[in-house]
């Protein structure tokens, strides 16, 4: 775009259509950068979508127009505004405009007075128009920026010079939003409509300093600032596998579409480029993990390949991952808290996933103390506890948990429900109802225990006859519900046979968790074996990670 | 924009949006404005049930990228509307919408009846889809029964809490991606075979538990309408689940005095919870 400001002020209408436009472009550019902002539950799309179309309706209003009058333009664009305002920032763009045309009203130009006034009256309008504002928003932001408008002009009365005097306030002001809003802190970003409502600002700024506004967005960053080290707890469900491609492209890259292709192909996509190299990041399922390699070299010669297990990196980090980087559930005072005992990180994650309050450490070999189960719900700010303990020799320790915080003058209704495998556990989880009566859930959660069947895959740690089964030790065992009901020779041999004798072909899905012993590639090929077996079930691999059992299977 | 203004003395109009879900006939019969809400596919407004095939719409959504979104429609489409209905001799309007908990319209249409004083009531009915859409009728039906603005306004305060929407979901993943229910953005689930299941009520969205196998879940769903307790009326939703939802009108259809309506939900909600989905629509009788 060429350069349309004259240097002298005060803004006419045309100067003004000028900078509105600058505003769009600008923003339009950094469309993306604003939309991967909106990670919190603000209605209606993403925020820099809505926003470009809001502006884009304005500047439409006056894209023909030769108006002099500043007045009559802004009006035109307030109008735009309106009629296109899409989602919450969109509609406070709009009022923001709104207010701004109104100061102006019947003014042919525009000094840096008018300015100030008409930010003040577009801050005014905005939060009239939010039914219940919100501070740390696009809302909070205009305030601000309104606020340095006034401070600037009893510097100069250059409209063009207070526009960019307040744009570092702004951008400050954009930075301070997660303090106000804690939904923004916990996300780790800024709001993304005052970040939308900057981007407007500074594409004013970029015009009249005569910069370009169509700098293509930063979609790549240099390699030294790509962060890939893993943080293991984003790892999304079935994305087992990283995959690192360095590249040299063919041709220059078409982002948008390389973009969109590799978001069929996977998750958790960054993309680096330094000295021409370009370096691709990204996670997908096991069975997909060529998947982006050949893809890249369609687009270019690859240098370097390196595809990381990150369900064996959960393995090594397995000890830290269960006390430190488990995700909990957001608890709400007074909703039903469920204590969950979990034998491995990763049933300890699938268990927090589906809800839990707090997950305590234990199983088969190592039952956790009473005292453990007991902290981990006595502060709990909710006087309704359910303990599935997950394993009949931890029934008694949590009963006793709950009759210790009885004595303890603890008041909480502490139910045990007793769940004596980890399926179990795990069906009755799914029935929680967070706010829901105590009694009833626990009644429902209770009759869901029978849902499942349980089988759990183990060695004999001495020679016996139990139930009819002879074993040796050392042999593999099979556990049916907790009884022993077949040895075998490996562990595939074990599963396949107490599948059969369970009658998995009436079930719908056979889960399997693998044990913190059992490597990934015996299991995909246990897995591979039950699908072929069992072609009209489904078929799903976790990650336990307990000890001594390779194997704990699910049956539903 | 088609609608006929209701026959009381007052000349009251009743709007809503197209997330209300009410079938076309229905609307024409009972004279009710729709605004149409906005979906977004490859950064082009689409105006939901004008402009979008549901049955298309959900056979897609699970290929296309970017994810559709959805938006408000603007503070001066209702401007528009409004003032078209007055022209018409209407004396109030009834603005009727989705939880404003859940979506920007709302917001859109309290901010355009302001230019209108006090002959606009808008209304939050923290509910989408036919809890919304039964609402709606609802104020049409007592409107016609001679009902005064205000007599209309306190029925539908005390309907708002008897009207409850459940659904099965097919996967959490549209839900947590669209980032609009806090506990579906941190529950990252871990399992890939999960049915969660949701409930909606006074605007806000809860989590009811999960289930693995669909058939499961729908028998959990059934038992979960029983459980409310003597209902006036229900209605069956689906995002593309047809047979499904034939069955389960079956299953449930001797729980309500008159024939479940089955809805193929709008797709701006459709946009949020994915294709597949279960549900239905419970308003309570009155105790």
């Amino acid at each position: 775009m060429e350069l349309a400001v004259n240097p002298v002020y005060p803004v006419d209408g045309q100067v003004f259509k000028h900078l509105v436009h600058a505003a769009l472009s600008w923003l339009k550019t950094n469309q993306q950068t604003v939309n991967a902002l909106n990670v919190f539950p603000v209605p209606d799309g993403d925020t820099g979508t809505n926003m470009v179309l809001t502006m884009q309706a304005a500047c439409d209003e006056v894209a023909n127009s030769n108006e002099k009058n500043i007045g009559k333009v802004a009006h035109a664009v307030a109008h735009g505004a309106l009629m296109g305002a899409r989602g919450n920032s969109g509609v406070i763009l709009s009022q923001l405009w709104r207010g701004f045309a109104r100061s102006l009203d019947k003014q042919d130009e525009m000094d840096g007075q008018a300015l100030v006034q008409a930010f003040a009256a577009g801050r005014d309008t905005a939060y009239k128009g939010v039914v219940r504002p919100v501070e740390g928003t696009i809302l909070t932001v205009a305030k601000d920026m309104a606020a340095a408008a006034e401070r600037a002009l009893l510097e100069t009365d250059n409209p063009y010079q207070i526009l960019e005097k307040i744009l570092p306030d702004t951008d400050a002001s954009v930075q301070r939003t997660p303090d106000l809003l804690p939904v923004l802190k916990d996300a780790g970003v800024v709001d993304s409509g005052g970040k939308g409502l900057y981007f407007i600002l500074e594409g004013m700024v970029r015009y009249i300093q005569g910069q370009s506004l169509e700098t293509p967005i930063m979609t790549v960053q240099p390699l030294g600032a790509m962060r890939l080290e893993n943080t293991l707890e984003t790892i999304e469900p079935g994305q087992d596998y990283e995959v690192v491609v360095d590249f040299r492209p063919f041709a220059p890259l078409d982002l948008p579409k390389l973009y969109a292709d590799l978001e069929l192909i996977g998750t958790s996509i960054q993309l680096g480029e330094g000295d021409g190299i370009y370096r691709m990041h990204i996670h997908v399922p096991t069975d997909r993990r060529y998947v982006p390699i050949d893809y890249t070299m369609s687009v270019g010669t690859v240098t370097k390949v390196a595809m990381e297990n990150l369900l064996a990196q959960i393995e090594t980090a397995a000890p830290s991952l269960l006390t430190d980087k488990l995700e909990l559930m957001q608890f709400t005072p007074g909703q039903i808290a469920v204590i969950v005992v979990a034998p491995g990180p990763g049933i300890a994650r699938v268990f927090a996933s589906l809800g839990v309050a707090a997950v305590v450490e234990g199983g088969q070999t190592m039952n956790p103390s009473t005292q453990e189960i007991l902290s981990a719900f006595k502060d709990l700010p909710t006087d309704k506890v359910i303990i599935l303990p997950n394993n009949k020799n931890i029934i008694l320790a949590a009963q006793a948990a709950a009759q210790a915080a009885l004595h303890l003058g603890i008041e909480k209704k502490v139910v045990i429900l007793p769940s004596r495998t980890v399926p179990q556990g795990l069906a009755a989880m799914l029935r929680l109802i967070p706010e829901g009566d105590l009694d009833a859930v626990v009644a429902d959660m209770q009759s869901a225990l029978s849902d499942v069947e349980t089988g759990e895959i183990t060695t004999a740690t001495r020679s016996v006859e139990i139930d009819g089964v002879a074993v040796q030790e050392g042999q593999v065992i099979a556990l049916h519900n907790g009884k022993l009901v077949l040895s075998a020779a490996t562990v595939q041999e074990a599963t396949l046979a107490l599948l059969q004798m369970i009658d998995a072909a009436e079930r719908e899905l056979i889960t399997l968790f693998s044990g913190a012993e059992i490597s990934g590639p015996e299991v995909d090929v246990i897995a591979a074996a039950i699908r072929e077996a069992y072609p009209s079930q489904e078929v799903e691999v976790q990650y336990g990670g307990q000890p001594y059992y390779p194997l704990i299977l699910a049956l539903e | 924009m088609r609608g006929l203004v209701s026959t009381s003395a007052e000349k009251i109009a009743v709007v809503t949006d197209s997330t209300a879900d009410i079938p076309t006939e229905i609307v024409q019969s009972y004279g009710i404005y729709i605004v149409p809400a906005i979906l977004i596919i490859h950064g082009q407004s689409l105006q939901d049930g004008a402009d979008v095939s549901r049955t298309e719409f959900y056979q897609n959504l699970p290929t296309l990228r970017p994810l559709p979104t959805t938006a408000a429609p603007s503070p001066g489409a209702f401007q528009e509307l409004y003032a078209h209905i007055f022209a018409q001799g209407v004396t109030h309007i009834l603005s009727i919408h989705i939880s404003s908990a859940l979506s920007g319209i709302y917001n859109a249409a309290h901010l355009a009846a302001q230019s209108f004083g006090s002959r606009i009531s808008v209304i939050d009915s923290g509910q989408t889809t036919l809890g919304l859409g039964f609402q709606a009728l609802w104020a049409v039906e007592a409107l016609r029964q001679g009902m005064t603005l205000s007599q209309v306004r306190a029925g539908l305060d005390s309907m708002r809490c008897r009207v409850v929407v459940l659904a099965m979901l097919d996967t959490l993943e549209y839900l947590r991606r669209s980032g609009r229910i806090s506990w579906a953005r941190a529950s990252l689930g871990t399992f890939l075979h999960i049915k969660p299941f949701i409930e909606l009520r006074e605007g806000v969205v809860r989590r009811m538990g999960e289930a693995r196998t669909r058939q499961k879940g729908i028998e959990r769903l059934q038992k979960l309408v029983e459980d409310i307790g003597p209902v006036e009326r229900l209605a069956v939703l689906h995002t593309n689940a047809v047979d499904d939802a034939h069955n389960f009108q079956r299953a449930v259809r001797t729980l309500a005095p008159e024939l479940p309506l089955i809805a193929n939900v709008t797709t701006v909600i459709g946009a949020h919870v994915g294709p597949n989905a279960l549900g239905i629509v419970v308003v309570k009788r009155e105790a």
